[in-house]
């Protein structure tokens, strides 16, 4: 499976237009730059998305009765309203094809009346994700390619999940914020470039953060108290035999990546691509997924990157 | 897709699945000296029982047991966290199982089995490759999964059922268990002990409903201590998440429940869909189970089933002895007499229930009266210093007091209690057998000899010998 295969699409031309116009800067002095930016004490982590804290607390199991679920529901219209962001998104996934219905939706309660709210709340958590932490002013191409790619992977981890009468709401949050440390690393490496007005070699950039994306990413993840599933799947989705905890989530990851890597093309085919099955996935085979389970899984790609367009 | 066949392999037997009762059909036939095969459709031997049932729930049970004397909120904690140590338990019990299958010269065999006749079947594996494997004698033992009603909508975020709620994020503020069975009740004793508001509601007037009402008081007892509720006559139609936060469940009394998650636990079917039976002429049950006789033959010659896919009580133990059952009357070997009568029931609920032989009911029916004897765990020494102080242990011997039929224990260690009982019965110990015997102070063994004493008392203090009576008087 290529490691970075979506970082390596629409972001590699952007770099490639950036540095015809500059002189790439030396390999040891952006090395010793990067690993500066990407240091402990230089990484700021962002604080969890307060919008998603809000959205949690007005959706957790509080509301006792009718009358509480309702203030619940109008409290969170005028959350949602608010922040224009979220907002947008919540229309826009409203209307987009996967939820599609005869009338448009036109009003933010009638989307979340019609969305429901695990819903809302996981389009809190994508979009203050998307704005806090998969944005980087330099990286912009390239950190857009990984978050489609992890929407992508959490909806297909979903749907494994799903089949294998596993929890799906760990098994998407996993594949969410698999490469989040790799955001957080472009993020910041993409301001101190901007800042000191460096001219990276792109791959030589993804190499390093390679390197350190998991241990960024734990750090966020036991910045921000995630569960224990999510850290196993960023440090492990690339080796899950290497999980001591929670495997089966992280292969259920290994296995929506790959999926996703066959599948780059929406509504493209439908056989099963020979690297798939011949030989057969190795994390089909860890999670005893046949064929014909993963036909189901795959039936449902046109919604799932329907989805996936309304998140980016 | 990458398709192939390869020769048909011949064995004397196979067994189709890994878990308890087709484990123990391979082994028996394999000590037998037979050339064996499973069949397993899953990278890991040893079936729902290991993976999705019977040791991950026992661990988080664990965890609440603890939680009872700790007392910590445990709110927004990841169930995974609950569950710790469940993975390296799982891993060694799949290590032992395979080490086991591998010492006894068995042939494990990786794919998903369909009958082309009696004694053929047609593997295919994981790759989508097919192969055909023969023997004249084929035992089924896949399984059971949960069985979900078509009206309750199980999506596994917000309606789950007993494989999927063992993988939750987080635990649930509120959780709604529908079904009144064993493992509805487990989880529902499970989940309160944890700190969740739970509700069980069920279409019978009381949990376990097969079980002696006088055990489950204790289950109920205990499951309103720490907060929860159970609702008879209740007849679930409908789950919808409401679009706010939770789960509205629909009741055909027209009442309905709100909760943050719903378990469904309304039994479970069997597995046996894609094995193709009908070209091998097996029969089913009117309930979609394998059709069996005693010997666990199914309508096809030479074809046996065990475990859960022939129906209740579906108990990893029962599913053990069938699947040795199943080989041994295969292979012409002795087959012991009537054990299952004497199988021990054991619900892992908080507390525990055990059982074994004729309960109160059952020996009044079957002999026109019985004796029971009770001991109460507040009475027993063992029972204070634990701190297991709600509990009991019944004797049920025939109308005269001394041949005791059956054992029944609600309480803190009843499936491990249960077991001297068992023995007793296989061994026709009588009454007075659980008096003259000296057990180890102070343990819970002592209520046998309570129990005992007070069936002795209710005879008319009737002793077998002087040791009895010393006893008696020394107690009374």
């Amino acid at each position: 499976m290529p490691e970075f295969a979506a970082v390596n699409g629409t972001g590699h031309h952007e770099f490639e237009a950036m540095n015809s116009s500059a002189q790439t800067t030396a390999p040891d002095d952006l090395d010793r730059v990067l690993h500066e930016a990407m240091a402990d004490e230089s990484l700021e982590l962002p604080p969890p998305p307060q919008v998603v804290s809000e959205v949690m607390r007005l959706t957790r199991g509080e509301a006792a009765g009718n009358d509480a679920a309702d203030a619940n529901s109008s409290e969170l219209a005028q959350l949602i309203q608010r922040d224009m962001a979220l907002a947008g998104q919540v229309m826009r996934v409203a209307n987009s094809a996967v939820y599609a219905r005869r009338n448009p939706v036109v009003t933010l309660p009638q989307a979340i009346a019609w969305l429901g709210i695990r819903e809302i709340r996981n389009i809190a958590f994508a979009v203050a994700l998307k704005g806090q932490v998969f944005a980087s002013a330099y990286f912009r191409g390239v950190v857009t390619d990984l978050w489609r790619e992890s929407v992508i992977t959490a909806l297909f981890a979903q749907e494994i999940a799903r089949l294998k009468r596993r929890n799906v709401e760990s098994a998407y949050l996993c594949g969410l914020l698999h490469r989040v440390g790799m955001a957080v690393i472009l993020n910041r490496v993409g301001a101190v470039v901007l800042e000191r007005r460096l001219t990276p070699d792109p791959a030589h950039v993804l190499r390093l953060a390679a390197r350190q994306e998991a241990r960024v990413g734990t750090l966020l993840s036991i910045a921000w108290q995630l569960p224990p599933s999510v850290s196993a799947a960023i440090s492990h989705w690339r080796d899950p035999p290497a999980a001591e905890l929670s495997r089966t989530e992280v292969m259920e990851v290994a296995l929506a990546r790959q999926i996703s890597d066959e599948m780059r093309t929406p509504g493209a085919g439908g056989e099963l691509p020979d690297t798939l099955l011949g030989p057969v996935s190795r994390w089909m085979d860890e999670l005893s997924i046949y064929p014909d389970e993963l036909f189901t899984i795959m039936a449902q790609r046109a919604a799932i990157y329907a989805t996936a367009e309304s998140f980016t | 897709m990458t398709t192939g066949a390869s020769l048909a392999e011949t064995f004397d037997v196979v067994v189709i699945g890994s878990g308890p009762a087709g484990q123990k059909a391979a082994i028996q036939a394999a000590k037998a000296g037979k050339r064996v095969a499973v069949i397993e459709r899953d990278r890991q031997v040893g079936g729902s029982c290991v993976h999705t049932g019977t040791i991950p729930s026992k661990s988080l049970r664990e965890h609440a047991m603890r939680q009872r004397v700790r007392h910590v909120d445990l709110m927004d904690e990841p169930i995974q966290s609950l569950l710790d140590g469940v993975g390296n338990t799982v891993a060694a019990h799949d290590a032992y199982m395979a080490a086991q299958l591998e010492r006894n010269h068995i042939v494990l065999l990786r794919g998903r089995a369909s009958f082309n006749s009696a004694n053929e079947l047609a593997m295919r594996r994981i790759d989508g490759s097919q192969t055909t494997v023969r023997a004249n004698i084929i035992v089924i033992a896949s399984g059971s999964r949960p069985r979900t009603p078509p009206h309750l909508a199980v999506d596994h975020a917000n309606v789950l059922d007993s494989d999927s709620i063992l993988s939750l994020a987080y635990l649930p503020r509120s959780l709604l268990v529908l079904g009144g069975g064993v493992i509805a009740s487990e989880y529902a004793a499970m989940f309160a002990a944890l700190g969740c508001k739970v509700t069980q509601a069920d279409q019978h007037e009381a949990p376990l409903s097969f079980l002696d009402p006088e055990l489950t008081t204790y289950y109920l007892d205990e499951l309103r201590r720490n907060g929860g509720e159970y609702i008879p006559r209740a007849d679930a139609i409908a789950t919808k998440f409401d679009g706010i936060s939770q789960v509205r469940t629909e009741f055909k009394d027209g009442r309905s429940i709100l909760s943050d998650k719903v378990l469904v636990a309304l039994g479970r079917i069997a597995n046996v869909d894609g094995l193709n039976l009908d070209a091998a002429g097996i029969a089913l049950t009117a309930r979609g189970h394998i059709q069996v006789d005693d010997n666990l033959r199914t309508t096809a010659k030479g074809v046996y089933a065990a475990g859960d896919v022939v129906g209740p009580p579906a108990l990893a133990s029962v599913s053990m002895e069938q699947g040795r059952r199943a080989a041994c009357h295969a292979l012409g070997l002795l087959v012991p007499s009537d054990p299952v009568s004497r199988l021990p029931s054991g619900v892992y609920t908080i507390p525990e229930i055990a059982t074994v032989g004729l309960d109160e009911d059952g020996a009044r029916r079957h002999f026109g009266g019985a004796i029971v004897g009770r001991a109460r765990f507040e009475e027993i020494a063992r029972g204070q210093i634990n701190g297991c102080q709600q509990g009991i242990l019944k004797l049920v011997a025939d109308p005269g007091g001394r041949r005791v039929v059956g054992v029944q224990i609600a309480g803190d260690g009843a499936t491990e209690l249960v077991h001297i009982g068992q023995l007793g019965l296989a061994a026709e110990l009588d009454v007075d057998a659980y008096v003259d015997n000296v057990f180890n102070f102070p343990t819970m063994a002592e209520a046998y000899r309570i129990a005992a004493l007070d069936i002795v008392k209710q005879r008319g203090r009737v002793s077998t010998s002087e040791t009895v009576a010393d006893v008696i008087s020394a107690i009374l």
